[in-house]
This record gives structure tokens, C-alpha cells and sequence, in this order.
């Protein structure tokens, strides 16, 4: 279901890209999303044609086709995202979610894009990796005046070229995108059978710092954080990738963290097609099981998902497959416990030893923990507790899926006998 | 004067029988002027005001007696709990050290914060101990016959009216109002500690201990929350034995400055200051 959300009846504006007071009752409606489960795009029906991504716990925003314009309408603001079930953020976003919809177009098409900024402060967006005009880069201050606070501006280019990008504010933007403020802008070929594909995902790596019971990112944090995140949700809230076997699969994952994330995925090998700076030529692929997402980098990575199972897709810094943790404690590694907690139930009747044979336990127990706090390990799997948190999710080929089933097929029925066996 | 005969009826018609109740405030004061008083000459003595002044004011150190021992008893659990906290950081702290996690300068930081606090203690014990003992010395009875109860009672969620002072000379008003405003203060105090800050302390502990359910903070940093929640007890137990300390003074002031149908001195009911009020 789709909310409305009038639009603002703002004074004229200044400035060469304000939208003017005539032109206001002309801009789309915002669209707003359902919830913050994978919603997958429908095929389009006007303009050109194309196969749309399907955004990992997000959406695709609809757009109006103007004569030859196709136009887009995002609303900077404050929003609450639901990170895992039992832990809701306080971000800043675009259209009611962080990250915003997915923009999708197709090479040659002319986009006007209207931005809404409801914030409390000025922002601009940026087009992450296009080629446009130096008065559409949404740098603020260098290539235009910034959106003031209750303002539409308008940004008009044409997609010159097929790809994978993102946008983001270029305004106070350390802040901006600490608090989730991204999307996805993808950029199909003119020519649909260029670069095809059966699948194609596509998420935004981000991180954020939120104390345990709190809401809110703490914005000046640079390399602390504990909510590793794709598409601002963490394990086990990050919906699964799945493909029929034999499909060819893309997924495309762009880095707006502070640092860069080596994804790894099992059981296949794959290769870079496509960077934000456009496709990769095929004589410069070569295949790999793990890449690298630099900051401020895309990465689309391709490959035929010929083994059935549930295979292990995260990021392999093993803390970022972590929940939130304390930094500095005490480590209690291998250390005797046991001796002293009687002694200890006198004084906290909830005392229970922790973490002495590795953290692994804290995986299994469901612990009472702080308010709106996620575990730092948490899931279980068909063979017991997955102990996982943050960048994790599992990619999950099946025989005869239908080719728009995006439904999640359960645990993988292993084949007898091929199971790892004690001996 | 007529205020010093009450007095010494309520002491005289003592039957001498040991109360079966835990010892209140008003019991400690019938037999600790049995111990001093009646034995010591005849009765009508106390009739003279210099006997009648100083009898007054050994009801008011008896009874300040007894609420710095019950206090006393009541610290003293708690004592023993902050030195418990202090105690396991130091085993913890020796658990780390042995499984190769801590070095020998951090163990040797909780050992010398254990040390410390502990010979620290040691006084404040010490002082508890005498506390119970002087009343124990004031009644003529051993320690542990004292009966003691738990706790004092709650301090009264509203302070007292300020008495009626305008019919007294000016010496007297001054010393029954500067009484009252010891009293209120007290009252605040102990309220604070009572209505707010012990049980912040005890939530603290709480959420601490979710924290540490989530391996977000370390034991060590549990057992300093445990220690700070005991500590403010500690402070609360103080500031309520000061509330009824202000109490017995304020009425202390009144008695001697007012007629004496105006306040008995052993009047029963709801300033006793005893837990569960028995009388
Ligand atoms: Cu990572």
C-alpha cells in the first residue's frame, strides 16, 4: 500500500534550479514504500523498456512520464527504519525509508528529478558516478546554492550511459550520511538483452553508531560503529537472495560506509562486470569469490548460480557479521568463572558467566538485553544457532524457481550423505 | 515542672518485663532510665529542674542512640556487600591474570583499588560497631540481647508542620525553628535518597546488567554498578538515621521550650521511628 504525502506549497524560490511557484502544482507525487521488506518492482509500463533490479530490503520509485521527461520525485526526511526485528533507527532518509527508492532509467532517457528537503537543515544531491551537466552534480556551494530547509529544487540530465550508481547529499554530508541518507540509481542498457541477466539484486553498504537503547546514529563517529549494514538492515533482518539454478545472477552493492568491505560469497565464484565507472570489459575480468567494495565504490559482481543450497552470502571482516559489542572490555577468553558465580547471583540474582569459552554461547542464549538492542550474535539455521549479526545474509538456489518468485524457499533439504558427519 | 513528672511516669511504671517485640526507640529509653535514674535516688528528685534538664536530655541522647545503632546494624550488611564487589574484581581480576588475558599492572590496578577501599572500611566498621555498642552500653545490655530491628522506619512521605512557636520567648523560638529547618532539610535528603536516587541506582544496575547480557560491558564494569548501587544505599541508610536524628532533636527543642501538656516526650504513634512501629 502505497501512503500519500501532500506536497509542500512553498513560496517561489531562487536560485536557477528552485522550482518555481507555477511549475509546483506540476511535480509529481512522492511515493512512499510498504514496509521495510524487499519489494520487487514491477516490469514498467511506459518509457523504455527494462529488467528492474530488485533492491535487497527496499524499493524502486515509480515515475511519470512528461512529454519526453520521466520524472521522479524524492522527499529528504527525518525517518524510522526498522533495522532487525527489535530494533528500530531514527535516520534521515528519502521517501520514508533509508536508504531512499532505487531510481531506475534507461540509457538515453532524460530524468527530471524533483527533491522535497524536508530536513532541518540544507541539503543537495549528488549523482553518484554520472555524467551530467557541472550544474546537476549537487555539490552544494561549488555547483549550485543549497536546497533550504521547506524547498523543491529540481535536477534535469540525460543517463548518457548504462550502469550502476547511487546518489547522496553533498551537504553536510559526513552528517547526512552517518543519519542513512543514500539510494541506488540504476541505469539499464537501451538495449535489453545487453547485459542480461535473470537476477538482479542490487543494496547500498552503509554503516551506523547507535548506543545500546538509543535510536539515533551517533553522527560524529568515524570508525566505531556497530550496526554493519546493507541497505540500513543488519541479520537477521537482511531479506535473502535467491535464484533458480542456473540463472545468471547479478548483484550489485555500492559502499557509502567509512570503510571498505570485502563481500564473499559461498559455494559460487564470480566476476566484477560492472564499477561505478561504467562496465567491465571481458577481457579484464577475472573470477573471484570475494571482492573488495572500496568507499565510495560499486561493485556488480556476476555469475551462474549453479549449485543448489543455501550458501553464506556476508562481508568477511568477521565484526562486521557481528552485532552491536563492547570495545574494551574485559577479554574472558579461557578464564575460570564458574568458582565465582554463586558469589555473584548473591549480588546480580540475573548474573550469568559470560563469554569464557569464546562468544560463541551468546549465539544460543536468548539473553534479556537493553531496549531496541540487537544481539551481538543471533539466528539459527536448520543445524543449530548461526551466531551471526550485521553484513549476513544467505543466497539460496533451488531447481525450478519460477522466474519472478523472489519467495524465500526455506532451508535447503540436503542430498543423504552429504552432510559433514561426525566419525 | 510538670513536663519532667510525665517523663519520669512513663519511666517509673515500667514493669521491667524485656519486650517481645524487637527493641523500639521508646523501649531503649524505659530501660536506660531504669538503669540511671531510679536506682539512684528517690523519686522526687526529678522534680528539681536541674535533675528534670538533664534527664530530658538523656532520653533525646538515648533515642539518638538507638537510631544510630539500628542505622549502624543495617550499614553494616551493606558494607560487607561493597566490599564483596571489590573482593570478586580482584578474584575476576586474578581469573584473567591466570588465563593469560590480563597483565600483571592491570591485576595489580584492581588488587590496590580492593586494598584501598578495604582498609577504608575497616574505620567506617569500626564506627558502625560503636554505634551499636554505646546504645548496648547506654541500656546495660550485652550486644546481642538488644533485639535490634531490621530497618527504621520509612521517613513520612511529608515533613511535619512547623510547630507553633509565637507564644514562646524569643531564645526558645529561635531554637525550636533553627531545629525545624535542620529537620526539613534532613527530610529532603533522606527523601531524595529514598524516592529517587536508590532506586535510579538499582535501575542503573539493571540496565547494566542487560548490558552485560549482551557482552556490551565487562564485569568489572557490572560490579562497579553493583558497588555504587550499595554505596547509595549506604548514603540513603545514612541520610534516613540523620532525618530521624533532625526528628528527635526537633522534638527535643519543643519539649523543653513548650508546656508540657503541649508534647510528651515518649508520646507513642507515628514518630517512634521503629520499623513496623511496635510499641
Ligand atoms: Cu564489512
Amino acid at each position: 500500500m502505497l501512503s500519500r504525502r501532500n506536497l509542500l506549497t512553498g513560496a517561489a524560490l531562487l536560485g536557477a534550479a528552485a522550482v518555481s511557484r507555477a511549475s509546483l502544482s506540476a511535480i509529481p507525487e512522492a511515493a512512499y514504500p510498504a514496509g521495510p521488506r524487499t519489494q520487487v518492482p514491477p516490469l514498467p509500463t511506459t518509457g523504455r523498456p527494462f529488467h528492474p533490479v530488485v533492491t535487497l530490503n527496499g524499493w524502486s520509485a515509480p515515475w511519470t512520464m512528461n512529454g519526453e521527461w520521466k520524472e521522479f520525485h524524492l522527499v529528504a526526511e527525518p525517518v524510522e527504519r526498522q533495522i532487525a526485528p527489535g530494533m528500530r533507527a531514527k535516520l534521515w532518509g528519502y521517501n520514508g525509508q533509508s536508504p531512499g527508492p532505487t531510481i531506475e532509467g534507461v540509457e538515453g532517457d532524460k530524468v527530471r528529478i524533483f527533491v522535497t528537503n524536508k530536513l532541518a537543515e540544507p541539503t543537495t544531491v549528488h549523482w553518484h558516478g554520472m555524467i551530467l551537466p557541472n550544474g546537476m552534480d549537487g555539490v552544494g556551494g561549488l555547483t549550485q546554492p543549497y536546497i533550504p530547509v521547506g524547498k523543491t529544487f529540481v535536477y534535469e540530465f540525460e543517463l548518457v550511459k548504462s550502469g550502476t550508481f547511487m546518489y547522496h547529499p553533498h551537504a553536510d554530508e559526513m552528517v547526512q550520511m552517518a543519519m542513512g541518507m543514500m539510494g541506488l540509481f540504476i541505469v539499464h542498457p537501451r538495449d535489453p538483452a545487453e547485459h542480461r541477466v535473470d537476477r538482479d539484486y542490487a543494496f547500498l553498504i552503509n554503516a551506523y553508531d547507535i548506543a545500546p537503547g538509543a535510536s539515533t546514529p551517533s553522527v560524529a563517529t568515524m570508525t566505531d560503529f556497530n550496526l554493519w549494514s546493507w541497505n540500513s538492515r543488519v541479520f537477521p533482518g537482511i531479506d535473502v537472495p535467491v535464484a533458480g539454478q542456473g540463472e545468471r545472477v547479478r548483484i550489485r552493492m555500492g559502499n557509502l560506509s567509512m570503510t571498505s568491505h570485502p563481500i564473499h560469497l559461498h559455494g559460487h565464484s564470480f566476476e566484477v562486470t560492472c564499477t561505478d565507472g561504467g562496465w567491465v570489459r571481458e577481457s579484464a575480468r577475472w573470477p573471484e569469490v570475494t571482492t573488495d567494495v572500496p568507499v565510495g565504490a560499486m561493485r556488480a559482481v556476476e555469475f551462474v548460480a549453479e549449485n543448489e543450497g543455501d550458501w553464506a552470502f556476508h562481508c568477511h571482516k568477521s565484526h562486521h557479521t557481528m552485532g552491536p559489542m563492547g570495545h574494551g572490555t574485559a577479554n574472558m577468553i579461557g578464564a575460570r568463572q564458574d568458582h565465582l558465580e554463586e558469589r555473584m547471583i548473591k549480588l546480580v540474582p540475573d548474573f550469568m558467566v559470560m563469554g569464557n569459552h569464546g562468544m560463541g554461547d551468546m549465539g544460543e542464549m536468548e539473553m534479556p538485553l537493553p531496549d531496541n538492542t540487537l544481539p551481538m550474535m543471533t539466528g539459527s539455521g536448520p543445524f543449530g544457532a548461526l551466531a551471526m549479526g550485521g553484513m549476513f545474509t544467505v543466497f539460496k538456489v533451488r531447481k525450478g524457481l519460477g522466474p519472478r518468485d523472489f519467495t524465500d524457499p526455506g532451508w535447503y533439504t540436503q542430498p543423504a550423505g552429504t552432510t559433514a558427519r561426525e566419525v | 515542672m510538670r513536663r519532667h513528672a510525665i517523663i519520669l511516669g512513663f519511666a517509673l511504671c515500667l514493669t521491667g518485663i524485656a519486650p517481645a517485640h524487637a527493641l523500639t526507640a521508646d523501649d531503649a529509653v524505659r530501660i536506660a532510665l531504669r538503669k540511671h535514674i531510679a536506682p539512684t535516688g528517690p523519686i522526687h528528685d526529678a522534680a528539681e529542674p536541674d535533675v528534670a534538664a538533664a534527664m530530658t536530655e538523656f532520653v533525646e541522647d538515648v533515642r539518638g542512640a538507638w537510631f544510630r545503632a539500628v542505622a549502624a546494624r543495617q550499614a553494616l550488611a551493606l558494607l560487607d556487600e561493597v566490599r564483596e564487589t571489590l573482593d570478586l574484581s580482584a578474584e575476576f581480576a586474578q581469573s584473567l591474570r591466570d588465563a593469560g588475558n590480563l597483565s600483571a599492572l592491570d591485576l595489580m590496578r584492581h588488587q590496590v583499588l580492593q586494598a584501598e577501599t578495604t582498609a577504608g572500611l575497616a574505620v567506617l566498621r569500626a564506627d558502625l560497631q560503636i554505634e551499636q555498642e554505646r546504645l548496648a552500653h547506654l541500656v546495660g545490655m550485652a550486644l546481642s540481647d538488644l533485639g535490634l530491628p531490621d530497618k527504621l522506619a520509612d521517613v513520612p512521605p511529608s515533613p511535619a508542620a512547623a510547630p507553633p512557636t509565637a507564644s514562646l520567648p524569643p531564645e526558645a523560638q529561635w531554637s525550636v525553628r533553627t531545629a525545624h529547618l535542620k529537620y526539613l532539610a534532613a527530610h529532603e535528603r533522606a527523601r531524595a535518597y529514598a524516592a529517587t536516587i536508590v532506586p535510579l541506582r538499582r535501575k542503573i544496575t539493571e540496565e547494566t546488567t542487560l548490558r552485560f547480557n549482551g557482552m556490551l560491558v565487562d564485569i568489572f564494569a557490572l560490579l562497579a554498578d553493583v558497588r555504587e548501587q550499595a554505596s547509595a544505599s549506604l548514603t540513603a541508610i545514612e541520610a534516613e538515621r540523620d532525618f530521624w536524628l533532625a526528628e528527635n532533636a526537633l522534638r527535643y527543642a519543643e519539649v523543653v521550650s513548650h508546656e508540657p501538656q503541649a508534647a510528651p516526650v515518649l508520646a507513642p504513634g507515628a514518630r517512634s521511628g521503629a520499623a513496623g512501629g511496635g510499641h
